[in-house]
């Protein structure tokens, strides 16, 4: 099938889609670190035939764990889940929450999970070891319906307090979210296919990043976890789901 | 094009500006692929089918509504 622009949601897509076409325009969208995985010279100036979006969770990966340890000041021992199915997006991911957590004196614990299944057992793990909070690695294998609801109960069951960088998994339960703005994206997104549909070339067209995160904090989990959200995190927050 | 691995590939029609030619319209029609490493699922709304779940699909339908919004988007294929 001949197709005019491709949008490629998420990393794993659009390097998938760079490696299929040199031709074809290819747009991005939600795409953590656009350079850092390869897909774009730079954000000012992609070049080739790829431009869009960019999500930039890679660099808010360690603010989403901050987060965490503003609302759980006691945590030392964090679970990381995430899916090494996704290889380039996953370990930028990770390795900035490592990064996050030297300078936050935190002791995380990777836990690997390539389908639902796994994701049980993770918690399995976690609930077996002294783990006092949760950072859920936003990947579409956790992100797909029902998985969101299915995780945020599994911490709300395991007594973890939670984050993850998609404000929708706040929405299913998790404790707290902290990301760009889907829809907005998604909006913007568009706006890229329009121009290029009306001969600007992909290149030339920087790469747009978010201007603005969206901290998210469920209060009726808190209150299930048995946790007091500090005074200070709650103003901070752009929705405090009640 | 073939894209190994990630199966879908929703192609959603676009339409631009009508173009005027000797008192004529003539309509130039696109077809974007969105390509999602999700498994695909139908939905009804807003388009009769689009590809994608959830969060994926979220940001598919927010990518529709704005072409929609500008009067680009005419139709959505599987």
């Amino acid at each position: 099938m001949r197709v005019d622009v491709i949008v490629a949601v998420v990393t794993q897509a659009s390097l998938a889609a760079k490696n299929a076409t040199k031709t074809i325009p290819i747009v991005m969208l939600a795409v953590g670190d656009p350079v850092g995985a390869g897909l774009v010279a730079s954000l000012a100036q992609p070049g080739g035939n790829i431009t869009g979006t960019s999500f930039q969770n890679v660099e808010v990966a360690g603010k989403s764990l901050e987060l965490l340890k503003n609302a759980i000041p006691k945590a030392r021992v964090v679970a990381v889940l995430w899916n090494p199915a996704n290889p380039v997006y996953q370990a930028q991911m990770v390795k900035a929450t490592e990064a996050a957590a030297r300078a936050l004196g935190i002791q995380l614990r990777l836990l690997a999970a390539r389908d639902a299944n796994e994701v049980d057992k993770a918690f399995t793990t976690m609930t077996g070891e002294r783990t006092d909070a949760l950072v859920v690695i936003v990947d579409p294998l956790f992100t797909a319906a029902p998985t969101p609801t299915r995780i945020a109960a599994l911490a709300v069951t395991s007594r973890l307090p939670s984050i993850s960088a998609f404000r929708e998994y706040a929405e299913a339960g998790g404790l707290m979210a902290y990301a760009a703005n889907f829809a907005e994206r998604g909006r913007r997104t568009a706006v890229y296919v329009d121009k290029i549909l009306k001969g600007t070339r992909p290149g030339d067209l920087p790469v747009e990043q978010p201007t603005t995160f969206d901290l998210v904090i469920n209060s009726k989990t808190a209150k299930a976890l048995g946790l007091t959200i500090p005074q200070t995190l709650l103003l901070r927050a752009d929705e405090v789901i009640q | 094009m073939r894209l190994i691995g990630l199966a879908v590939v929703l192609t959603v029609s676009l339409i631009l500006a009508p173009l005027t030619a000797e008192g004529q319209q003539a309509e130039k029609m696109y077809r974007v692929g969105l390509l999602s490493p999700t498994t695909q699922v139908s939905v009804s709304k807003p388009f009769g089918g689009v590809c994608g779940p959830w969060a994926t699909l979220k940001v598919a339908i927010s990518f529709s509504s704005s072409a929609q919004q500008r009067g680009d988007l005419i139709g959505c294929l599987n």
